[in-house]
């Protein structure tokens, strides 16, 4: 799943959407073929006390914030998207600047028929200092824990811009990692006592071993 | 007596979800195609209808 930032201006191309270029837009429609996922990750977040949002700080100003506040943020990026190829089922989700939201947004994100969705294990790519062993160890103590919980359905969180993910050999082994832990994890639940009870780690996840039938 | 019928699988989804949009592409060397390129030769991934995911499918019984 592809999220496409908002009210912010490309540093080399001074677009409203990362990605709004004929490169981006070509890489867009080739995901979506592909079958993914392209949503929206608005910068805009009205619910801060001050005018600036975040990425206009990390940035540049855009200027004022524009009249339609948010709800015209979510409706021009979801018709950015939504126009880049006829045959696209349209976007249903939204992600908020730093993942930081309020009632108040969340209302704006349902009134524009998008579904709010945040991630269970955050890899940390983006975060100054790890490196793509700490991101592996993140990834695999945070699924182990998530699969403790039960949790069968594990939204991940990545950032292209990350120096460690945008190379493709290390993206290669976070998915080698992702896919190890998860095997490793259900296997050793089970050769760590042979447990068939309601409390077993795989009964929770919903493994039906069908021995007493 | 366990025998096919009664063995199962879960299907655990993993979702992955990449954040900057293809900015990246433009300024840092066209990440995004070529992480399409890693998941579509990824022998474990099956692109599903609507998500960016693959499923890891363990049979037990």
């Amino acid at each position: 799943m592809f999220f496409i930032q908002s009210h912010v201006r490309d540093r080399v191309t001074d677009n409203y959407y990362r990605g709004n270029t004929p490169q981006g837009r070509r890489v867009l429609r080739r995901a979506i073929n592909a079958g993914h996922l392209v949503e929206v990750h608005t910068g805009y977040d009205d619910w801060r006390a001050h005018k600036l949002t975040h990425v206009q700080r990390l940035t540049q100003p855009t200027g004022d914030d524009f009249e339609g506040g948010l709800p015209q943020d979510l409706t021009q990026c979801k018709n950015f998207i939504n126009g880049l190829i006829a045959s696209y089922a349209g976007t249903q989700f939204v992600r908020p600047v730093e993942g930081v939201h309020n009632g108040t947004v969340r209302r704006k994100y349902s009134d524009a028929d998008l579904k709010m969705t945040m991630w269970d294990v955050d890899s940390r790519d983006a975060i100054s200092g790890e490196t793509p062993t700490t991101i592996r160890n993140n990834l695999r103590t945070g699924i182990q824990s998530k699969l403790e919980e039960g949790l069968t359905r594990l939204v991940i969180l990545f950032h292209e811009t990350s120096a460690h993910t945008r190379h493709t050999a290390n993206l290669e082994s976070f998915i080698d990692t992702i896919d190890d832990t998860i095997r490793d994890y259900v296997l050793q639940s089970e050769v760590r006592g042979g447990r068939r009870g309601s409390d077993s780690v795989c009964s929770k996840l919903g493994f039906n071993h069908g021995r007493d039938s | 007596m366990a025998g096919p019928s009664s063995q199962e699988t879960r299907e655990i989804d993993i979702i992955l979800t990449f954040d900057d949009g293809p900015h990246a592409a433009e300024a840092s060397g066209n990440f995004t195609d070529r992480a399409l390129d890693v998941l579509a030769d990824n022998p474990t991934m099956m692109v599903l209808r609507l998500c960016f995911s693959f499923r890891v499918m363990l049979g037990i019984g």
